[in-house]
């Protein structure tokens, strides 16, 4: 059955939102974006053929309110709706609630988003589909049995929230006399942050990768996977750079993962874009970790290295066509690194505020998601992510020195960025070698400091030097809505001069 | 003319002077070789030691805002951060928002005693948590914001006074 969509409304916000109309209008489709009062002036409003307004502040209030956003569907005639990802995109009552309303929802069925979002029948599915999962038992409350269990799977093990995510709820236990405490307080966090305090123990993981599987299926019974990314660099079990394909997989190991994840999603009917995550052994074993019912931000080094457009085949599966025959063939390398409002050496705190200046970088190779401009103040209310840049090149090292160069000419004037620490990361001889594991930035760049003393006197040069040609010019910048001019160094900077003028 | 600024924890002093036709800066008594210097409304290029550096900047009220390869630095100025400097150190009565976010929950009540590095409050923003603390030990005059209280950076939080010594107490 085909669907053909017309008005395409995007139930997100920021650089994805901006990322999926940009498809849309190619494809012929018109858009409609939706907004909080915080995104009034957002850049997503202004990529959309048409707006609506959500009001509200909190994400609760606007982009998660369902009953707002199917109004905001039909008042503006939209026929389908594509929910990005994070907010609505795993959430199947929505995508149920908007499937009766008539709309299709770019996406999997709401079945298909039900059965992975449960950790633990996500993991049934996957051993019921031949799928590798890590050695597990459930925790019995008798510490004597627990204690026997956990040996039995060989420390270090992981206890793990059954509600888990984010990294809460979640304790390495080394050895058997920590069990019992460990078990306790990741009861306690797991049943304060999702009440529901069931853990389990797995095994844990000596030198983790995260790797995953890109897939696809169409509603008539088609499945392709289009090959791995390798997402070991992460922070707080988020990933921060992510690349394709893996340096640490092989031809083999890449048909085996493959079809492990499309054989997964052909047994669940998989429709849509989804991604199977594996977590990787030094030994080459892999594991299943869960599988995601929705774009994710890494989808563009897919993208990248095999020269897709995978919200464009959203769409088409979506409006009911088909997927090619076999997927498209890899081509060199692609890496993508996440610009985020946060300051690596203040804890990964959040570091925001007005963006008073931005240049993005261009070059051959080179791609920027983003919704950053001039005079854009960020929200504190949403995600930290303000940009993805994505390189490709023949090979891993030119994608790397690209990506280097594409980061080196991306300033942010206003506040701290994680842009000099992705930098640092890049050059290093641990990122040459692939020695990234999901720990690693977690346990070795804890105490990170930036190298910034070539920087700083550049910059202080450049500001000494300013200061003193404030006597020959004077222009005033302005922000780039107009809504806030920004005096020029020349008009203010004179008044405290010290020693008077030269 | 000397310029005196204060950038992130560093103080900076800094006297630009020509000669052979470069700009020599000298930046806490180092002398910088700057050549090929451009400057426009919104970024200075310039070369030191051989390479090219192109500073994005801008300004208000003095402050100067600039990023370069990556980072980024507001230079405040000098006199302004020497009064910021005077108050330091000393018993800082207001406590404000070190970021913008939400108050998550207040940890604390009028009159109570909370000793150095005690939590106040949790502040959330960008789904991150973070616990405001006590610098010294203290007693809570006043609560200023409430659970669910949006805050700007700077924004006052918490009022404290000196919590009586224990001599005084006993």
């Amino acid at each position: 059955m085909t669907r053909p969509i017309r008005k395409l409304l995007v139930a997100n916000r920021s650089e994805i939102a901006c990322r999926i109309a940009q498809t849309a209008r190619e494809a012929g489709i018109a858009t409609v974006a939706v907004y909080s009062e915080p995104d009034t002036d957002g850049e997503h409003v202004r990529a959309c053929d048409e707006a609506v307004a959500l009001g509200g502040r909190t994400s609760a209030e606007s982009y998660l309110d369902q009953d707002k956003i199917l109004a905001a569907a039909r008042t503006s005639g939209a026929d389908a709706i594509h929910p990005g990802y994070g907010f609505l995109a795993e959430n199947s009552g929505f995508a149920r609630r908007a499937e009766q309303a008539g709309l299709v929802f770019v996406g999997p069925t709401p079945e298909a988003i039900e059965a992975m979002g449960d950790k633990i029948r996500a993991r049934e599915a996957a051993q019921k589909a031949g799928v590798p999962v890590l050695p597990s038992a459930p925790v019995t409350g008798d510490a004597a049995k627990d204690r026997a269990a956990a040996e039995k799977l060989g420390f270090p093990v992981l206890v793990k929230a059954a509600a888990g995510g984010g990294g809460r709820g979640m304790r390495r236990v080394d050895d058997s006399a920590s069990l019992v405490d460990a078990i306790r307080s990741a009861e306690r966090e797991a049943g304060s942050a999702f009440g529901d305090a069931r853990v389990y123990i797995e095994k844990f993981v000596v030198g983790p990768r995260h790797i995953e599987i890109q897939v696809f299926g169409d509603s008539h019974g088609r499945v392709l996977h289009l090959g791995e990314r390798e997402c070991s660099v992460q922070r707080r079990h988020q990933k921060i750079i992510e690349e394709a394909p893996s340096p640490v997989v092989d031809a083999a190991l890449r048909e085996k993962m493959g079809s492990a994840a499309a054989g997964l999603a052909a047994s669940i009917g998989y429709r849509g874009a989804g991604t199977v995550e594996f977590v990787t052994a030094p030994d080459g074993r892999f594991y299943f970790l869960e599988v995601n019912t929705r774009l994710q931000v890494e989808h563009a080094v897919t993208e990248a290295l095999t020269s897709t457009d995978l919200v464009r085949w959203q769409l088409e599966i979506a409006a009911g066509g088909r997927l090619p025959e076999r997927a498209p063939s890899p081509r060199g390398h692609a890496i993508e690194c996440r610009v985020c409002a946060e300051d690596p050496a203040n804890g990964f705190l959040p570091s925001l505020g007005l963006v008073r200046r931005v240049e993005h970088p261009r070059g051959v190779g080179v791609r920027v998601d983003t919704a950053l401009r001039d005079g854009w103040r960020v929200p504190v209310e949403y995600d930290s992510m303000l940009a993805k840049v994505i390189t490709w090149a023949p090979d891993r090292t030119q994608a790397t020195r690209r990506m280097i160069e594409a980061l080196e000419g991306f300033p942010i004037v206003g506040f701290t960025t994680n842009v000099a620490f992705l930098i640092e990361l890049l050059r290093s001889e641990r990122f040459a070698q692939a020695q990234f594991f999901t720990t690693t930035i977690d346990g070795e760049y804890r105490d990170w400091k930036p190298d910034d003393a070539a920087s700083f006197d550049a910059v202080a040069a450049a500001v000494a030097l300013l200061v003193r040609s404030g006597a020959t010019r004077s222009s005033a910048a302005t922000t780039a809505d107009g809504a806030a001019s920004i005096p020029s160094p020349w008009e203010t900077l004179g008044a405290w001069r010290v020693g008077g003028g030269s | 003319m000397e310029l005196r600024f204060r950038a992130g924890t560093r103080n900076v002093a800094m006297t630009v002077a020509a000669r052979d036709g470069k700009n020599i800066v000298s930046i806490d008594g180092r002398d910088v070789v700057v050549d090929d210097v451009r400057i426009d409304e919104r970024s200075v290029t310039l070369s030191i030691a051989g390479r090219r550096h192109r500073v994005l900047f801008a300004s208000e009220r003095g402050h100067v805002f600039a990023a370069e390869g990556g980072h980024a630095w507001e230079f405040v100025p000098g006199e302004e951060a020497a009064s910021e400097q005077a108050g330091a150190g000393a018993f800082e009565p207001l406590v404000s928002s070190p970021m913008p976010g939400k108050v998550l929950q207040v940890l604390v009540a009028a009159g109570d005693i909370v000793e150095a590095d005690g939590a106040l409050l949790l502040l959330e923003a960008m789904k991150m948590e973070m616990t405001v603390r006590a610098t010294h030990r203290c007693c809570v005059a006043s609560i200023r914001v409430e659970a669910g209280a949006m805050v700007g950076p700077g924004d006052t939080l918490v009022e404290l006074e000196e919590a009586p010594t224990d001599e005084a107490a006993s």
